[in-house]
């Protein structure tokens, strides 16, 4: 394989609330390359959310900041850059779309205007041209009538719509990377297969590596060429779709797995595993998930188990190794 | 958009109703005799028989409200006690300077409200963020017969730029209406802070900066028009504490508006004048209460183009 | 949202007034006005004592004379301390910013729990009497109803009461719905106890927060109204040594004398603004629904 598009290594990003540091996530490694679907799954509070933010570094006037490590875009480090050079990737090189197409979508400015926008920021075209090219973005996402819709506002569409024109917005620079974070999540069910049908048509016509932000493992499988699990601001668990699916280390991912919904259920509480994911303050010392983990011993309690084989995070499977 | 604005305004004749009554109603609330006040203290008790009938005083209170209005639509409301002239045309003679002055008011509580809104939300919880929400909060502290004397003290008197009083050229509006502002900018400007600042939370601001954009097209495409909606309405509305507050401003300035003659008039007991004031105010609000409405009604596309809201 | 729970039970080992006290505390600028406030109110009660002359006793050596050792403020057309009437214009200043808002506060909070509570026909006849009030500036109600009462303090009082009124009726009256829709005050009500008995039990306790909140904000305003109703004649009688009526007579002699309208504007200015910020201090440390 190519060169990684993206490779994150040891990310630490955390939030700063009154004097107090809470981490949100705490050392990820992650590549993707050029072409690629990766999903990076995990119940809400993981940290998946945050992950996204920091690559796309829209963490400004958050709380927020990467506190660590580096993200590496085509071998340079976006955590070095200008905020102007940021600036020139953000829609550009690096897009991205977002849980709620209901409110991502400017309520006061027609569809088309935010759309050429869009274009006209990082390419020097004339209006006419971006018009024409936005028509040819909406229509390439499947959305039928493409002229009038760029004369309409927002609340004209329907929530499936306008996560089509999130996405030809997104895609209208030809972006080598492409963040959708959650973005089926707020859809009906038909809707959401739509949707995916066009992000895969996306990516096989401009070769645009996704990385794919969900709760939903159904999605994941229908989706991704491979998968990340997050927990509690680390990946435990990372390899192909085959590979977890098939045969899932981490007792969290396999607890996932049994609990997997059908696609289309909204569900971000996975009932299989007992308790919740513990806030920043009341991780546990050792294993951030022995407090959920049926397979825990004290071994987890005391030490964090690092990452055995690039795979997995769980104490089992360096026994395992000493055992073989 | 036009069934909204035909909505709106039918909505309003209810209104115009009570207004009509209160203001009909004010002489009679008055405790004496409405015919006395009218005549004036020095009256004879001819001069009050006279009143008495001319203005049908001794008729039904029905009968009062049902003439009363017939007069109104004919432009007759009355005549002054003190100057006995047609109130009608006292009334006209000032409207103009008065409604100048609130619109050069309104310039400026636009200017530095929205100057001051803007930056104070964009710096949140910076050090120009806790300056200019001080700022904002002594121009609603500080009394207009105050800031405006010590305007004509400063400038006027000590410095001679500007005349002291009196409607002149464009220099003697500076300082009435920079008086009569301060307190309108300075609500703009806390209301435009909390307007942008819900807006900056947004989701379409997170796709703005997705996109690339730097900050300050962020802020000017797409958080400041939908923070302004809310901060036009509420503006429009505040024409009505200019026009009130133009009672002090003009009181000082020797203004030749409406609010003075109120002032005048409510001194020299001229209740025809006060009365037909009243009833102009209310109707100012009114107008600026509707046209704040199909204001809003226009910038904002859900209302203008959902026949039927 | 775990995380924000697990504050709120700290915050309950604490009384409710510890609570707002270290919270009110952290506000620097509201601490401070609320100080003043409290020094204004020690000089409105022992000003006439401290006040270092008569406030209507005239000098005719010393007429317009400025601010000195002698007198702090200078003096005014009659030769009296500016000074001296300043700390006895507190007293008249205050009181009738209190005791209107009071009025106004009451009359409203009656208004407003009626309202909420009992709702139906009596509910809309009371809003809709409280959005007339409302929709004029409090300046020009106060100004129409000096026009049928005529000029006088008392009568400043009461106009500025009544335009008070409806701010507090309609705040009381969402609050004594959204209090009312909660259970326990549901749960009273099946065991039988009286409507007065619930009322000043369950909804007023309730409601306490926020009136004390835009009492304290409603003062502001009320003083900035009477002094400016007394700047144009209409309250308080001229020779009187309310700040707004000293202002006023300044006017004349604001080519030589401008001492004589500056400090008692400044007395307004620095009375009103303190209102404002211990206001803006206590809505933010009591009712941190309404914080930004």
């Amino acid at each position: 394989m190519s060169n990684p598009i993206l490779s994150i290594n040891q990310m630490y990003t955390s939030f700063h609330v009154d004097g107090e540091t809470i981490p949100a996530v705490e050392g990820i490694d992650l590549s993707l390359y050029p072409g690629e679907i990766v999903g990076l799954v995990g119940e809400s509070g993981s940290g998946k959310s945050v992950t996204s933010l920091s690559v796309m570094q829209l963490l400004e006037g958050t709380p927020g900041k990467v506190t660590g490590g580096d993200i590496l875009f085509e071998n340079q480090n976006l955590l070095e850059m200008t905020d102007r050079e940021k600036r020139k990737l953000r829609g550009n090189d690096i897009s991205m779309i977002f849980q709620e197409p209901m409110t991502s979508l400017n309520p006061v400015i027609k569809i088309g205007k935010q759309l050429v926008e869009a274009i006209r920021e990082h390419q020097s075209i004339s209006k006419r041209g971006a018009e024409k090219h936005a028509v040819y973005m909406l229509d390439q996402v499947g959305i039928p009538r493409a002229e009038e819709i760029m004369k309409e506002y927002p609340h004209q569409l329907s929530g499936g719509m306008r996560q089509r024109v999130m996405i030809a917005m997104a895609m209208s620079c030809d972006p080598k990377l492409l963040i959708a974070d959650e973005p089926t999540t707020a859809l009906d069910v038909t809707i959401q297969a739509q949707i995916l049908d066009v992000m895969r048509n996306m990516r096989d016509e401009h070769h645009t590596a996704i990385l794919f932000i969900t709760h939903d493992l159904g999605v994941i499988a229908e989706m991704c060429d491979r998968v990340a699990v997050m927990y509690a601001g680390r990946i435990v668990e990372q390899g192909t779709v085959y590979e977890i699916f098939e045969n899932p280390k981490h007792p969290y991912t396999k607890g996932l797995l049994g609990s997997i919904p059908k696609i289309g259920s909204r569900a971000e509480r996975l009932d299989s595993i007992k308790g919740q994911v513990p806030t920043a303050e009341d991780r546990p010392k050792g294993c951030k998930f022995a407090n959920r983990c049926p397979f825990v011993y004290k071994h987890c309690w005391e030490e964090e188990p690092p990452l055995f084989d690039g795979e997995n995070r769980c104490w089992l499977h360096e026994q395992k190794g000493e055992s073989l | 958009m036009l069934k909204y604005s035909i909505k709106r305004i039918l909505g309003m004749i209810p209104l115009l109703f009570v207004i009509s009554v209160i203001a009909f109603l004010f002489v009679h609330l008055i405790p004496g005799d409405p015919a006395r006040l009218i005549a004036g203290t020095d009256a004879t008790i001819e001069e009050i028989k006279n009143i008495r009938e001319k203005y049908g005083l001794d008729e039904p209170l029905y009968q009062q409200y049902v003439d009363y209005m017939a007069n109104l639509f004919q432009g007759d409301l009355g005549t002054s006690i003190v100057s006995a002239r047609p109130v009608m045309d006292m009334l006209a003679e000032r409207f103009v300077p008065t409604l100048s002055l609130t619109f050069a008011s309104m310039f400026w509580a636009l200017l530095f409200g929205l100057l001051i809104g803007v930056i104070s939300a964009v710096k949140r919880n910076k050090w120009q963020d806790h300056l200019t929400m001080f700022l904002a909060v002594s121009g609603v502290s500080i009394p207009s017969f105050w800031l405006g004397l010590m305007l004509i003290q400063l400038f006027s008197v000590q410095l001679g730029w500007f005349p002291t009083g009196g409607i002149g050229g464009i220099e003697s509006y500076i300082l009435p209406s920079l008086t009569l502002g301060a307190g309108v900018a300075a609500i703009i400007a806390r209301f435009t802070r909390s307007s942008l600042m819900d807006v900056l939370k947004e989701d379409y601001i997170r796709t703005g900066r997705a996109k690339g954009l730097a900050e300050f097209k962020v802020i000017n495409r797409h958080a400041l028009r939908n923070a302004m909606i809310p901060v036009v309405t509420m503006s429009g509305l505040q024409f009505g504490f200019l026009l009130s507050g133009s009672i002090i401003t003009e009181t000082i300035f020797s203004w030749p508006g409406l609010g003075r003659l109120l002032i005048n008039s409510i001194t020299a007991r001229d209740y025809p004048v006060i009365q037909a004031e009243i009833l102009l105010f209310s109707l100012e609000f009114l107008l600026i209460n509707l046209l704040v409405d199909l204001l809003y009604g226009f910038l904002n596309p859900k209302i203008r183009y959902e026949e039927g809201s | 949202m775990a995380e924000a729970n697990v504050h709120m039970e700290e915050q309950k080992r604490v009384t409710p007034f510890q609570q707002f006290w270290s919270s009110f505390k952290k506000q620097k600028v509201s601490f401070a006005a609320g100080a003043f406030l409290l020094l204004l109110f020690i000089v409105a009660i022992i000003g006439p004592y401290i006040a270092p002359y008569e406030p209507n006793e005239p000098d005719y050596n010393q007429l317009l004379s400025g601010p000195s050792w002698q007198h702090l403020a200078g003096t005014d057309d009659f030769g009296r301390d500016i000074f001296s009437r300043i700390l006895h214009g507190a007293r008249i200043s205050l009181a009738v910013g209190l005791s209107s808002v009071l009025l106004g506060a009451v009359v409203g909070t009656v208004f407003g729990v009626i309202s909420g509570y009992f709702g139906k026909w009596i509910d809309s006849a009371i809003m809709r009497v409280m959005d007339v009030l409302l929709a004029f500036p409090g300046m020009l109600l106060a100004i129409g109803i000096i026009a049928i009462l005529g000029p006088g303090l008392v009568n400043v009082v009461m106009a500025v009461a009544i335009f008070s009124v409806p701010v507090f009726a309609r705040i009381i009256r969402s609050n004594t719905l959204a209090i009312k829709s909660t259970l326990y005050v549901e749960a009273t009500q099946s065991i039988g106890s009286s409507h007065w008995r619930t009322i000043w039990k369950h909804i007023f306790p309730g409601t306490v927060s926020t009136l004390i909140v835009y009492f304290t904000m409603r003062i502001g305003s009320a003083i900035l109204i009477a002094a400016g109703l007394s700047f144009l004649g209409l309250g308080a009688d001229p020779s009187t040594p309310e700040w707004g009526a000293m202002l006023s007579n300044g006017r004349s002699y604001l080519n030589n004398a401008p001492h004589v309208t500056f400090f008692p504007g400044l007395a307004i200015f620095l009375t009103v603004l303190a209102f404002n910020l211990l206001g803006d201090g206590l809505r933010d440390a009591l009712d941190p629904k309404i914080r930004e």
